[in-house]
């Protein structure tokens, strides 16, 4: 993201308070009469209608003033929070995402839709007086009166508002709305021009507000700059009140001036940064990340104590001092370096983590959703949301997740009468939790639904042929099924689950991020499904090995044990490629004949034996050079298609090696031993 | 000597330092200014409040700022939404309108 691109940071932030408004709908969904969480929504809704229409986004903040009008009933007391309403709101947030995404070309049905929906659950929830959601913004609207003639203000907002993007004329907007209004514009206190910043506001408002309009009214008005700026308000006095009448005739002499001029293109358009652009440039938010500031400051110290070793290392190269003193210092220096760089990617590592909470607080909205279109009642709970975890990787986490989730919601947990009947409590529960565990962190699904019916499992598999009828298997594996391509026992199909895609794919993309899947289920009870995934995709430790003349990387983490291979016992071998390893037979790949290197093996081969899971196969090496901090690059597009390779990494002096993805590796080693297992 | 100083097409708080120092360096060069606004049709309250600066700053020094035209267009109604056109002083009235108000 350009930092200077003003539209690119109001994408950002509203993006950030569109996931403010969606968690505070998803409590008051709980807590229908928590004001706090109704005042929070209100909040999120106004700041938003008021940025976007600073920034352009005129659609978004017609549409979200709209909405802002409805929740004001709401907030005032003049109609109750309903789930109704709630939901409507939801999805109205969701339309709201969709013109901040794009130019709002298209959406307008989509929107009016909504409006509909939203007026309907406003009249459901007020009754006869609700008031029209989609009126005019300009037509003002008066709570309940508590100053029967109105008020006299006066407000002079901070020196720098303007220049933090607040708007004053927006501020007189809104008080217009509210009810007769003459409003006098004080200049005393601007400096002349050689003490001006051009960028402060020293312009005073005194402003007369007739009608039945309550304190709050006013105060909802400044609710956003309230804390820094200088208002007074009091009640009008009892006096007729000529002089809003005669303010109004001197209005009507300049017939020709246009009364309020939000819609003239010249004014409406001058506090803009730059107009809303199309799809093309939108929705850049999901690049940016951001990063506690002491976080910088750690790195900052780093790039510090770089700039001094480089000085150190410029003054030893222009070459003063004896050679022995020269080669000491030259030690020191590269083991200077080499701690930092360790420091400088460990910090930056750190600034790639983000809290796990940001991937969690998605599913309260699929839950709540799901909840809603199964008729079931649904309770999530998470654990360990401050878990950090690599950026990407909880990008890349999130559909596997929602298909889990999914699955849990429609396949696993009970209608409420099924779960009466079941002696369960009627809400059914969905358990997130993460925790780290080593270089690794564990995220837990688990519901406490129904289970996985293992009959239906083993009915579904012998069905497919991947396994005989009454072929034995373990529970282990005979769970595992559920994981194959095409394989869904749900009866019915849903538009949730249960067309057999889903799992196949989500063991793939873990499998992709070098994670693993594991899932237990108890008849009864519930399902729980762990995702073990690396804590970064950026940097692993790897072993570094030789193949002919090429060096590869085997992500250490995989890696169980190094055994040696004779010329004998590798020639004793041949045909077979197994190795008893503690009384079990483990498959192992030479991976000179695979990667064809034509050349001839090491008299001194070594088998690096790895696995995923239970599985394990050997992979045969000429040399195994060491442990290998390997910062990953990916392939290019012309080898992206080679599955025996997960990357590549730049060594110390500049060449490449392939990183081996080990899953694949597996794969092949099982698809071997089963090959010859078939021919005896 | 009077001098004609073109305001250029826009004229906010993002470009209000830029025109600042564009009225002061005509102030330093001791010029009685017109102020052709026929380019303006951007214009938000920093224009404003720089006018009114500069106003007081010309008036001191004994000499003359004042609107090659009297003010139309985005101008005026922002004037108008501003609270400008309220009580409006005879100062006001010849400064933005020449003595007349627009009908």
């Amino acid at each position: 993201m350009n930092t200077q691109d003003p539209v690119a940071a109001f994408r950002v932030e509203a993006g950030d308070l569109l996931d403010q408004i969606e968690q505070g709908l998803l409590d008051l969904g709980h807590r229908l009469e928590d004001r706090a969480l109704i005042d929070e929504v209100f909040r999120g809704l106004h700041t938003l209608k008021g940025s976007g229409a600073m920034f352009g986004f005129d659609a978004l903040a017609e549409f979200t003033h709209h909405c802002e009008t409805a929740f004001d009933r709401v907030r005032k007391g003049l109609a109750p929070a309903t789930q109704e309403l709630v939901a409507v709101i939801l999805s109205a947030r969701d339309h709201m995402r969709a013109l901040i995404e794009g130019d709002g070309a298209g959406l307008e049905s989509a929107g009016a839709a909504i409006l509909a929906q939203l007026q309907a659950a406003i009249d459901a929830a007020g009754g006869a007086e609700a008031a029209p959601v989609a009126a005019p913004a300009s037509s003002g609207s008066a709570g309940p009166a508590t100053a029967a003639r109105g008020w006299r203000l006066f407000f002079r907002l901070p020196a720098e508002a303007m220049a933090n993007g607040t708007n004053p004329l927006m501020l007189l907007d809104e008080l217009r709305d509210l009810g007769a209004c003459r409003i006098t514009a004080r200049t005393d206190t601007i400096p002349a021009l050689a003490d001006l910043v051009p960028t402060e506001c020293h312009i005073g408002w005194d402003i007369e507000l007739r009608g039945d309009i309550s304190r709050d009214d006013i105060d909802d008005v400044f609710i956003f700059v309230m804390d820094d700026m200088e208002l007074t308000v009091e009640p009008l006095e009892a006096e007729p009140s000529e002089d809003v009448g005669q303010a109004l005739q001197s209005s009507d002499t300049m017939s020709d001036i246009p009364a309020t001029v939000p819609e003239g293109p010249a004014v409406a358009t001058s506090a803009k940064p730059g107009p809303a652009t199309g799809p093309a440039s939108a929705a850049k938010s999901g690049e940016s990340v951001r990063v506690p500031a002491e976080r910088l400051d750690e790195l900052m110290d780093r790039v510090g104590e770089l700039v001094i070793v480089q000085s150190r290392l410029s003054q030893l190269a222009s070459g003063h001092g004896s050679a022995v003193g020269n080669e000491l210092a030259l030690r020191s220096i590269s083991e200077e370096i080499e701690r930092l760089a360790g420091e400088l990617r460990d910090t930056m590592m750190v600034l790639r983590m983000v809290p796990v909470a940001s991937l969690f607080s998605r599913f309260r909205r699929l839950v709540h959703d799901l909840a809603r279109e199964t008729g079931k009642t649904i309770t999530l709970s998470t654990e360990g949301e401050t878990t950090e975890v690599d950026k990407t990787m909880i990008e890349r986490l999130a559909d596997p997740m929602v298909h889990l989730i999914r699955n849990a919601c429609d396949h696993g947990l009970e209608t409420p009468e099924d779960r009466r009947a079941a002696g369960k409590p009627e809400a059914g529960q969905v358990h997130l939790s993460a925790h780290q565990a080593g270089g690794e962190v564990l995220i837990t699904i688990r519901d406490d639904g129904r289970g996985i019916d293992r009959e239906r499992v083993r009915a579904k598999a012998e069905a497919q042929g991947l396994i005989q009828p009454g072929q034995p298997i373990s529970d282990h594996d005979l769970l595992q099924m559920i994981f194959h391509p095409g394989f869904s026992t749900a009866a019915q199909v849903t538009n949730l689950s249960g067309r057999g895609v889903g799992m196949d794919v989500v063991k793939r993309t873990i499998e992709s991020l070098r994670g693993a899947i594991d899932i237990t289920s108890a008849p009864g009870e519930g399902s729980t499904v762990v995702l073990r995934i690396p804590l970064t995709l950026a940097i692993i430790d790897g072993l570094l090995v030789r193949v002919g003349e090429g060096r590869y990387v085997i992500p250490l983490g995989a890696v169980e044990e190094c055994l040696e291979l004779s010329l004998e016992e590798d020639l004793r071998s041949r045909g077979r490629s197994f190795i008893t390893l503690r009384d079990r037979l483990v498959p192992f790949l030479r991976l000179r004949e695979i990667f064809e290197t034509g050349t001839r093996p090491d008299p001194h081969q070594k088998i690096v034996v790895i696995a995923t899971g239970s599985e394990r196969v050997g992979l045969v090496v000429d040399q195994i050079i060491g442990s290998h901090q390997t910062v990953i690059k990916s392939m290019s597009p012309l080898h992206r298609d080679v599955a025996t390779f997960a990357g590549a990494t730049i060594l110390g002096d500049g060449g490449v090696a392939l990183i081996l993805d080990v899953a694949q590796l597996v794969m092949l080693g099982q698809n071997q031993e089963e090959r010859l297992r078939a021919a005896g | 000597m009077r001098h004609l100083m073109a305001v250029p097409q826009s004229v906010t708080v993002r470009s209000a330092r830029q025109f600042a120092n564009s009225l002061s360096d005509q102030f330093e060069a001791e010029s009685n200014i017109d102020l052709d606004l026929s380019d303006l049709t951007e214009v938000d309250l920093a224009f404003v409040e720089i006018l009114y600066a500069a106003r007081m700053q010309w008036k001191r020094a004994g000499r003359e700022l004042r609107l090659a035209r009297p003010a139309e267009g985005a101008l005026v109604a922002l004037l108008e939404r501003a609270g400008f056109l309220t009580d409006l002083t005879p100062q006001d009235l010849e400064f933005w309108f020449h003595g007349e108000l627009p009908q």
